[in-house]
C-alpha cells in the first residue's frame, strides 16, 4: 500500500523552566492511503502533541526534530504559506471538545462555508455544498441547521459540523483527536460510524488519537501504542487485541473496562509516567514494568519487527519469545 | 432579540425612574425649607409663601414629584437662581459640548488602546509588550486633573502650542481629550491584551487554522472579532468613569459643558441647575449603557439567547 | 525560607506595592518629625520661591513650604483611604451578605440599588450628595463612599449565595444556629480574602475621586495641605511656579500607584479571578 504520511524520528521537546521536557521521542510510523491508524495511550503520553505537530499547530515553545513526510514532502521544512495550503485541503483535523471547536459568534454553516470558500467563490454553490455536507454527516433538517449557532446545537451535532467542515475540502488525511470524548455513548457510536463511512466513501485516511480501546476495536486498521512519548508496540488491530506482546500493552488490555472515558488514566499500574527533562537512560516504561531487567534501565530499546507487521520496543527476550 | 431589547429598555426605564426620585428628593433632603433653597435670602416672607404655592411645595410629596416629572417632560427644569434664565435653555447649549468631549475621549481610548493591546498580545513577552504594559500601569495611576495641569504647563504655557481653555476649534480638543483618555487608554490596552490572549488559546482558533485559513484571516475574523465584543462591554462599563473625568476636566479647561455648570451650581447652591444636571447626565449614561448592551447583543449571538431565556 | 518570604519573592507587584505603601505609612506617621516646617507656617518674605536648600520643593503663594505640605498631605490621603473604605465595606458587605443569604425580594432590591450606583458616574452622584450634606473633606469622603459600595455587594453576594448551600451551613442550620450567627461565623470569614483584594483596589479609586472633588473646591478647604486643593491653586502660577503643580501631583501619583500595585499583587495572591474596574 502507498504511504501517505511517514513520521521519521520525530522528537518534540517543550521548553520549560528547568530544561527541555521530552513530549515525543524518536517516533517512527507510517499511515497508508485510506487506512485508519489509531494512536493509543494514556493522557499525557504525547499523542495529541503528535497530532498538532503534523498540522504544525503547536504553540511555539517547542523544539521539533525529525521529519513528517506527507506525500513525499517534509512538512516541517515548509514555509508557513505552503503549510496553509496543506491544512484543510490535504490534512484536516477534528478536536476533542466540539463546543469550543466552533466559534460561538458565527453560524455553524458559515464556518463550514468559510472552508469551502477557499476553493470555490460562488456563494450559491458554497451554500449548496454546505447543505449537502450537512446531509452527508446526517444532520437532520440541514437547510435550517446551517443557520444555527454552535450553542444552539447539541454536542453530537457540533461534532458532525466539525466533520462536515473538515470533509468539505476532501483531505487525504483526517486527524481525529479524541473525537468522541465529550459525547455520550449513543452519539459516540453514530460519530464512529460516520468516520468509517467517510473512509469507505471518500477514501480518506484517518489518524485516530484516543485512549479508548473500544473505539480502537470499532474503527482502527492498525494501532500504535504510545507511552511517555515513544511507541511501545505497533501492529494490526487483531494482533494487538489477541496477542499483545509489550508489558505495557498487556497492562492496558488487562485494565480495559476500567479506563474511563473521562480520565483516560491507567490506575492498575504502580508508579507514574516519568517526566523526562534532558537525557534519559533506558526504557521509559522500566520504572513501572514487572518484567524489567538490568539492561532496561541502561539502554534505550528500539522498535523492532517482532513478526511481519508487528513491531515491539522491548529488551527482555523472555517477553519477546517466552510464554 | 426583540424580547431582549424590550427587557433591557424596561430595566433602563426603571433605573431612570429611580434616579429621578433620588434627584427629586434632593430638594427635600437638604436642611431647611425648600423655598429658601430656590429663592434669594432677601425675599420677604409673604412672597415666599406665594412662591411655595406657586411651586406646589405645599402639596403632598408624591404629587410634587409627578408635577416635577410633568414639567421636565415639557422641557421645564425650573429657573436658575443665579442667572434668572430657564435652566433648560442653558442645557441646550451645554449638553452637546459634553457629549462631544466624552465621545471623542471614548473614541480615542478605543482607537489607541485596542491596537496597542493587540500588538502587545501578538508580541507577547517582547520588549514592546513589557514596555507598553509597565507604562500603562503607571498611566493608570495618573489622575486626569493632574495630567491636565501638566499638559497645560508643557503645551500651553511653555511651548505655547495649544490653547488653554475654551472649546471652539479642533485644537481645543487635544489637551482635554488627552487628559481624560490617558488613564483609559492604559486600562483598555491591558484589557485588550488579556482578552486577545484568552481568545488566541481558544480551540476554535485551532479549528480556523486547521481548515486552511491564513494567519491574517484567522486573527481578524476569529480572534479580533471575538475579543472586540468583550472589549466593547468593558469600554461601556468604563463610561461612568469617562463622564466623571469629563466633569473635572471641563472645569480646568473652562469648557462650557454640563460638568462646569454642575460644579458652579453646587458651589452657588443653584438647586434647579444641580438637579437638572444630575438628572440629565444620569439619563444619558443609562441610555448609552442600553445602547451598548444592544450593540453587543447584536454582535454576540450567545447573549441574545441567554438573555431572552432561550437556548440550552 | 518561610512561606511569606517565598510569596514576596515570587509576586513582584506585592513586593514593590508593600514597600511603597510602607514608605507612605511611615511618612504619614512621622510627618511631624519629617516635615521641616508646619504645613500652615506662612512666610511673607519667601513667597513663590523655587526649590532651594531651605525649601526642597519650593514655597507657595503664601510662602508656605511645599515639601512640608506634601508630607502632611499624606495624612489626608490615608484618612480618605481608611474612612472611605470603611464606609464602603460597611455598606457593601452588609448588603451583600443580606441579599446573598436571604435571596428573594430583598436580594432583588439590593441588586437593583447596586446596579443603580454601579452604572452612574460616581463623581456626579457624589456631587449630588455633597449638594445635600455640604462641602468639606469628611463630607466628600462620605459622598464618594455612599456611591462606591456596589462592587463589594456584588462580590460578597455571589460568594454568600454559593456558600449558603454548602454542607457546613446546612449543618449549622440543623443545629438551630441563628441566621446572624451563621452569617458571621461561617459565611463572612470565607468572603474575607475577596474583601481584602477589593479594599486594596478601591483605595486608589477613593483617593483619586476625593482628591478630584477637593480639586474642584468641594472637598478639603484651605488651609488644608490636601494635594487636590494644592493642585487647584497651582493653576494660577503655572507660568512662574511649576513646582506647585509638580510635587503634590507626584505625591498623589505615588500613592495611587503604590496601592494599585499592592492591589494587583493581592489579587494574584488571594483571588486571581476577581475583576474590578
Amino acid at each position: 500500500m502507498e504511504k501517505l504520511l511517514e513520521l521519521r524520528d520525530l522528537s518534540i521537546n517543550y521548553l520549560v523552566k528547568d530544561g527541555a521536557l521530552s513530549a515525543v521521542h524518536q517516533l517512527n510510523f507510517d499511515i497508508h492511503r485510506g487506512e485508519i491508524f489509531a494512536l493509543v495511550g494514556e493522557s499525557g503520553c504525547g499523542k495529541s502533541t503528535v497530532a498538532f505537530s503534523i498540522m504544525r499547530l503547536l504553540q511555539g515553545n517547542e523544539v521539533v526534530d525529525g521529519e513528517i513526510v506527507f506525500q513525499g514532502e517534509d512538512l516541517l521544512s515548509l514555509d508557513e504559506a505552503k503549510m496553509e495550503k496543506i491544512r484543510g485541503k490535504h490534512i484536516g483535523m477534528i478536536f476533542q471538545n466540539p463546543l469550543d471547536s466552533l466559534n460561538p459568534v458565527y453560524t455553524s454553516g458559515s464556518q463550514v462555508a468559510e472552508a469551502i470558500s477557499l476553493d470555490e467563490k460562488d456563494k450559491n454553490v458554497i451554500l449548496e455544498k454546505v447543505i449537502k455536507l450537512y446531509e452527508s454527516v446526517r444532520i437532520p433538517d440541514a437547510t435550517e441547521r446551517v443557520k444555527s449557532y454552535p450553542h444552539e446545537l447539541s454536542g453530537g451535532m457540533r461534532q458532525r459540523v466539525m466533520i462536515a467542515m473538515m470533509l468539505s475540502r476532501n483531505p487525504q488525511l483526517l486527524i481525529a483527536d479524541e473525537p468522541t470524548t465529550a459525547l455520550d455513548v449513543t452519539v459516540e457510536a453514530q460519530i464512529l460510524k460516520l468516520l468509517r463511512e467517510l473512509r469507505d466513501d471518500f477514501g480518506s485516511a484517518i489518524l485516530l488519537i484516543t485512549h479508548n480501546f473500544g473505539i480502537v476495536a470499532e474503527l482502527a486498521d492498525r494501532v500504535g501504542i504510545m507511552y511517555a512519548g515513544e511507541l511501545m508496540e505497533l501492529a494490526d488491530v487483531e494482533e494487538i487485541f489477541h496477542c499483545p506482546v509489550h508489558p505495557y500493552s498487556k497492562a492496558l488490555m488487562a485494565s480495559l473496562p476500567r479506563i474511563t472515558k473521562e480520565q483516560g488514566r491507567l490506575k492498575t499500574l504502580e508508579g507514574t509516567v516519568p517526566r523526562i527533562i534532558g537525557e534519559f537512560q533506558g526504557c521509559r516504561f522500566s520504572n513501572r514494568c514487572e518484567h524489567a531487567i538490568e539492561e532496561c534501565f541502561q539502554r534505550k530499546p528500539e522498535l523492532l519487527e517482532w513478526r511481519p507487521g508487528h513491531f515491539v520496543q522491548c529488551l527482555n527476550k523472555e517477553v519477546l519469545h517466552g510464554d | 432579540m426583540l424580547a431582549y431589547t424590550i427587557r433591557r429598555l424596561l430595566q433602563g426605564i426603571l433605573l431612570i425612574i429611580a434616579v429621578s426620585i433620588l434627584v427629586f428628593s434632593m430638594l427635600h433632603l437638604m436642611p431647611g425649607d425648600p423655598v429658601e433653597l430656590i429663592t434669594d435670602r432677601k425675599v420677604p416672607p409673604d412672597v415666599k409663601a406665594e412662591m411655595k404655592r406657586q411651586f406646589g411645595l405645599d402639596l403632598p410629596l408624591y404629587q410634587q414629584y409627578l408635577r416635577w416629572v410633568k414639567n421636565i417632560f415639557r422641557g421645564d427644569f425650573g429657573i436658575s437662581i443665579r442667572s434668572k434664565t430657564p435652566v433648560a435653555s442653558t442645557f441646550r447649549h451645554r449638553i452637546p459640548v459634553t457629549l462631544k468631549l466624552t465621545g471623542t475621549a471614548l473614541l480615542v481610548e478605543f482607537l489607541v488602546g485596542v491596537p496597542l493591546g493587540l500588538w502587545a498580545a501578538y508580541k507577547k513577552d517582547s520588549r514592546f509588550d513589557r514596555a507598553v504594559i509597565s507604562t500603562s500601569l503607571l498611566f493608570a495611576a495618573l489622575p486626569s486633573f493632574w495630567v491636565a495641569v501638566m499638559l497645560i504647563m508643557i503645551f500651553g504655557v511653555h511651548l505655547k502650542l495649544l490653547p488653554l481653555s475654551g472649546f471652539s476649534s479642533a485644537k481645543h480638543y487635544v489637551l482635554p481629550v488627552l487628559s481624560i483618555a490617558l488613564g483609559g487608554i492604559a486600562g483598555m490596552l491591558r484589557m485588550t491584551k488579556s482578552e486577545v490572549l484568552d481568545v488566541l488559546n481558544e480551540r476554535f482558533v485551532f479549528t480556523a487554522y486547521a481548515k486552511g485559513l491564513d494567519k491574517r484571516t484567522v486573527l481578524v475574523k476569529h480572534v479580533l472579532y471575538n475579543s472586540i465584543i468583550l472589549i466593547l462591554v468593558m469600554m461601556f462599563l468604563s463610561l461612568p468613569w469617562i463622564i466623571s473625568g469629563a466633569v473635572i476636566i471641563e472645569n480646568i479647561f473652562v469648557i462650557p459643558g454640563m460638568g462646569g455648570l454642575l460644579t458652579q451650581a453646587i458651589i452657588n447652591q443653584d438647586m434647579f441647575v444641580v438637579q437638572g444636571c444630575v438628572l440629565i447626565i444620569s439619563i444619558l449614561t443609562v441610555l448609552s449603557n442600553i445602547l451598548a448592551d444592544l450593540l453587543i447583543a447584536a454582535l454576540d449571538p450567545r447573549i441574545r439567547v441567554s438573555m431572552s431565556g432561550g437556548g440550552n | 525560607m518561610s512561606d511569606l518570604a517565598y510569596i514576596f519573592k515570587k509576586n513582584r507587584y506585592l513586593r514593590v506595592g508593600t514597600i511603597m505603601v510602607m514608605i507612605l505609612l511611615f511618612i504619614a506617621l512621622f510627618a511631624d518629625f519629617l516635615a521641616p516646617f508646619a504645613f500652615d507656617e506662612a512666610n511673607r518674605e519667601a513667597r513663590l520661591e523655587g526649590p532651594s536648600a531651605d525649601h526642597w520643593f519650593g514655597t507657595d503663594e503664601f510662602g508656605r513650604d511645599v515639601l512640608s505640605r506634601v508630607i502632611f498631605g499624606s495624612r489626608i490621603a490615608l484618612r480618605v483611604a481608611v474612612l472611605g473604605v470603611s464606609i464602603q465595606v460597611l455598606i457593601g458587605v452588609t448588603l451583600g451578605l443580606i441579599s446573598g443569604y436571604f435571596a428573594g425580594v430583598t436580594d432583588q432590591v439590593v441588586s437593583f440599588l447596586a446596579d443603580l450606583t454601579w452604572s452612574l458616574p460616581p463623581i456626579i452622584m457624589s456631587m449630588a450628595v455633597i449638594t445635600i450634606i455640604g462641602k468639606g473633606l469628611d463630607n466628600t469622603i462620605i459622598a464618594i463612599s455612599i456611591v462606591s459600595w456596589a462592587q463589594y455587594t456584588r462580590v460578597v453576594r455571589a460568594k454568600t449565595s454559593s456558600l449558603k448551600n454548602m454542607a457546613f451551613v446546612e449543618t449549622a442550620l440543623a443545629y438551630n444556629e441563628g441566621h446572624p450567627s451563621i452569617l458571621f461565623r461561617y459565611i463572612l470569614p470565607n468572603t474575607i480574602p475577596s474583601i481584602i483584594v477589593l479594599v486594596s483596589l478601591s483605595i486608589p479609586n477613593t483617593i483619586m475621586s476625593t482628591t478630584a472633588l477637593s480639586f474642584l473646591g468641594l472637598g478639603a478647604q484651605p488651609p488644608s495641605p490636601d494635594w487636590g486643593l494644592a493642585l487647584s491653586s497651582s493653576i494660577l502660577y503655572l507660568m512662574n511656579a511649576p513646582w506647585l503643580a509638580i510635587f503634590p501631583g507626584m505625591a498623589l501619583v505615588y500613592t495611587v500607584f503604590a496601592f494599585n500595585l499592592l492591589g494587583e499583587g493581592l489579587r494574584d495572591l488571594l483571588d486571581p479571578r476577581l475583576r474590578a474596574r
